[in-house]
């Protein structure tokens, strides 16, 4: 049989992707069919029980406050991390590339918290911010606390989610503020220069010039934020000890997925449930996000 | 393009070998286990510290040299939920260590095989203990060795400020006068914010005995039976306690864990289990300290004890030889041998009384409470009903809610999870 140069070359491309197709589907293609299947069933993982009982997860789903309380609390981390880190490292990255001293020092210091594991960098801030942490000790050096009464940052429903937000925005900066340097380093130096002919400030030429060459990037950083922290687990699990607390404050939708995934029982089929839904409401975001930078791009 | 051709020929034959390979490797190694099955015998642990592992692999030595049986560590850093995933895959070792607070749930997933009382002597086991692993009159696992509480006073500190071990009181009652009154000498000696009376938890781990004074805070189903009115009282008992500021749990005195805050002289008091013992010993050789009983709370005397069992996989084929490892690990020899090295306590009197000669009076004071101590075990549900108290709790004990409140916040979200995992 003598195939066509264009059929043979298909099928060699077809060959050499075939290892990487066959892993994702495996890993991750039967995996997410599996869910969805699992998200209808009663499933008992260890006495291997699998019982189709079609909407009912999803129903009980509606009436569990724990459920709302985990994804309302999600959101509101996504809706304050997100935008804050994003522009946090845009302004951190363009300090950089301006030519401050010591600016090469600077970046290699400001990109350690990435390479720390974010285990790590949890106990690290829970230590900082326990009863006798720096952090407590600080405010009360300046007065701005008794000395006999410290913030019990990490186990006061008011403060340790705000905790965590902190820490990841200062742990995510790093890598997002590289990926903007990159992009600035490409940035031809003559639009700043136009811009100065014509008499523009610096906050001016940042708002007019760096922003709007950036937006690519941009929209790659907040959707990597929407979807890293919508799935936030590890700060999350450590910072609490798993229970989600002070007052469910903590209790994020992985969290919670993996509460009852492997937790007592078969409440597999529920916690398949609550990732699909996780999944539908990262799609949605980032559709919006997608649809939002195609308007602007209108202008 | 011929080459193109002969090389992915060459490619996807040298793929097809690999995988032939791998395959055969596999079923020569299931073939070696099949052939020597019988004497090889799987066992699920976690290695614990330097001196448990020191321990365990004496006893190994011991029991091999005496049965001929081959025995291979199957190690879990996290076993409670590893096991879990070993179990579901068909994969668990013949027999493995289980948490008491997991028992039941073991049980109801029908994974552990029934074990006979004659076979294993179990009259010869601390009854309470052993009901921990009996569900419906039968033995599904045979308890290895326990921890109980004690109060661990720290001499120096009290007879620094005035006061000696007997002006501590023996009720928890008392405390709320004696706390406060301990409290202040502190403050005045120390400053203010330096040493604390007491380091206390209020965790269902630490204060089960307290709760379930008169009253099953956990219903015969499963469910978490919180809110119930004489529960709430006895957490609101325990909120006084923190109320008072005279205790803290550690976390409020900026240690890691009560070892620490006691160790570093940040309490005087604390109520903490037999492990901490050696701990002080290795790490605070200076501090001078007693152990006294638990104090008593509505006239009765009470602590809490925390045991791990063996149980056999009821899928085994090597049932026989798991038999007869727990025969031996529980039997009085191997179980004196264990704790003599490792440090837990025995959980028969006859090995207790074995030791008792060479143990120093603290731990005896551990020992001699175990009869009458609450073992820690929340139904099957455990894990649910415990989260949600400490999720709840926390914010109570810190005056964010009231205690009746957050009592009903952890029924409804407990048993919300409860049903959807029933």
């Amino acid at each position: 049989m003598k195939l066509s140069r264009r059929t043979r070359e298909t099928l060699q491309g077809y060959a050499f992707v075939a290892p990487a197709i066959a892993t994702t589907m495996i890993f991750l293609g039967i995996a997410s069919v599996a869910v969805l299947f699992m998200s209808f069933s009663r499933v008992n993982m260890v006495q291997g029980t699998y019982e189709w009982i079609g909407l009912n997860n999803y129903r009980v789903g509606f009436t569990d406050s724990l459920l709302h309380r985990a994804i309302r609390n999600t959101l509101v981390f996504s809706a304050v991390v997100v935008p804050v880190q994003t522009f946090l490292s845009l302004v951190v990255a363009a300090v950089l590339n301006s030519n401050i001293k010591f600016k090469k020092a600077f970046r290699a210091i400001i990109f350690l918290p990435t390479l720390t594991s974010s285990a790590a960098l949890t106990m690290i801030f829970m230590f900082m911010f326990s009863m006798r942490g720096p952090v407590n000790s600080m405010l009360i050096s300046m007065g701005l606390l008794a000395a006999s009464d410290p913030i019990n940052f990490l186990r006061s429903s008011d403060w340790s989610m705000r905790v965590i937000m902190i820490m990841n925005i200062w742990s995510t900066i790093p890598f997002y503020m590289t990926l903007y340097l990159a992009s600035l380093q490409e940035l031809p130096n003559s639009m700043y220069e136009a811009a100065s002919i014509d008499g523009a400030s610096e906050v001016k030429k940042f708002f007019y010039i760096t922003i709007p060459y950036l937006r690519p990037i941009t929209t790659f950083v907040v959707l990597t934020g929407i979807i890293g922290t919508m799935q936030m687990f590890d700060q999350a699990f450590i910072f609490s000890g798993g229970d989600g607390g002070p007052a469910s404050s903590t209790m994020t939708i992985a969290l919670l997925i993996y509460r009852y995934a492997f937790g007592p029982g078969s409440a597999m089929g529920y916690a398949s449930m609550i990732a699909i839904c996780l999944m539908v409401i990262i799609l949605t975001l980032a559709f919006i996000v997608n649809r939002i930078n195609k308007e602007e791009r209108v202008y | 393009m011929k080459k193109k051709v002969i090389f992915l020929t060459f490619l996807l034959a040298a793929m097809a070998f690999a995988l032939i390979a791998c395959n055969n490797d596999n079923e020569e190694t299931a073939a070696t286990n099949a052939e020597s099955s019988d004497r090889v015998l799987s066992l699920g642990i976690w290695a614990g510290n330097e001196a448990e592992w020191a321990s365990i692999e004496r006893v190994r030595q011991d029991f091999e040299a005496q049965t001929g049986i081959t025995i291979e560590w199957r190690l879990y850093n996290d076993l409670n939920t590893q096991i879990m995933a070993d179990l579901a895959a068909g994969t668990a070792p013949d027999a493995f260590y289980i948490d008491s607070g997991l028992a039941e749930q073991f049980v109801y997933m029908g994974v552990l095989a029934p074990l006979d009382p004659a076979t294993f002597d179990t009259a010869a086991f601390y009854q309470n203990v052993l009901d921990t692993f009996t569900f419906n009159g039968v033995v599904y696992a045979i308890p290895k060795d326990q921890s109980s509480l004690a109060r661990y006073v720290n001499t120096e500190l009290l007879n620094a400020v005035g006061f000696e071990l007997s002006d501590i009181p023996d009720d928890l009652e008392s405390y709320l006068e004696f706390l406060p009154r301990l409290q202040s000498a502190l403050d005045d000696h120390f400053g203010a914010g330096e040493v604390f009376a007491a380091s206390g938890m209020y965790e269902p781990a630490r204060a089960l005995h307290l709760l379930n004074r008169n009253v099953n805070p956990v219903n015969p189903d499963g469910s978490s039976n919180m809110a119930h009115p004489d529960v709430v009282r006895h957490a609101e008992f325990i909120h006084t306690l923190f109320a008072t500021g005279a205790m803290r749990t550690p976390q409020m005195m900026g240690s890691g864990w009560n070892g620490e805050a006691f160790g570093t002289g940040r309490a005087v008091i604390m109520e903490e289990g037999n492990w901490v013992y050696n701990f002080l010993r290795t790490e605070f050789p200076s501090i001078s300290f007693e152990i006294i009983p638990m104090p008593t709370y509505m006239g009765q005397r009470s602590s809490m004890i925390f045991t791990v069992g063996w149980g056999i996989n009821v899928d085994s084929p090597n049932q026989d030889l798991a038999t007869a490892w727990i025969q031996y690990k529980t039997g009085v020899e191997g179980m004196y041998n264990w704790c003599v090295a490792a440090g837990p306590l025995p959980t028969r009197p006859d090995v207790a009384a074995a030791m008792a000669a060479n143990l120093s009076a603290g731990l005896n004071v551990h020992i001699a409470q175990i009869p009458y101590a609450t073992p820690w075990v929340l139904g099957r549900f455990q894990s649910f009903i415990n989260d949600s108290y400490m999720n709840y709790m926390s914010a109570a004990i810190v005056g964010e809610m009231s205690i009746a409140n957050a009592m009903e916040n952890i029924d409804a979200q407990a048993n919300l999870q409860i049903n959807i995992a029933r």
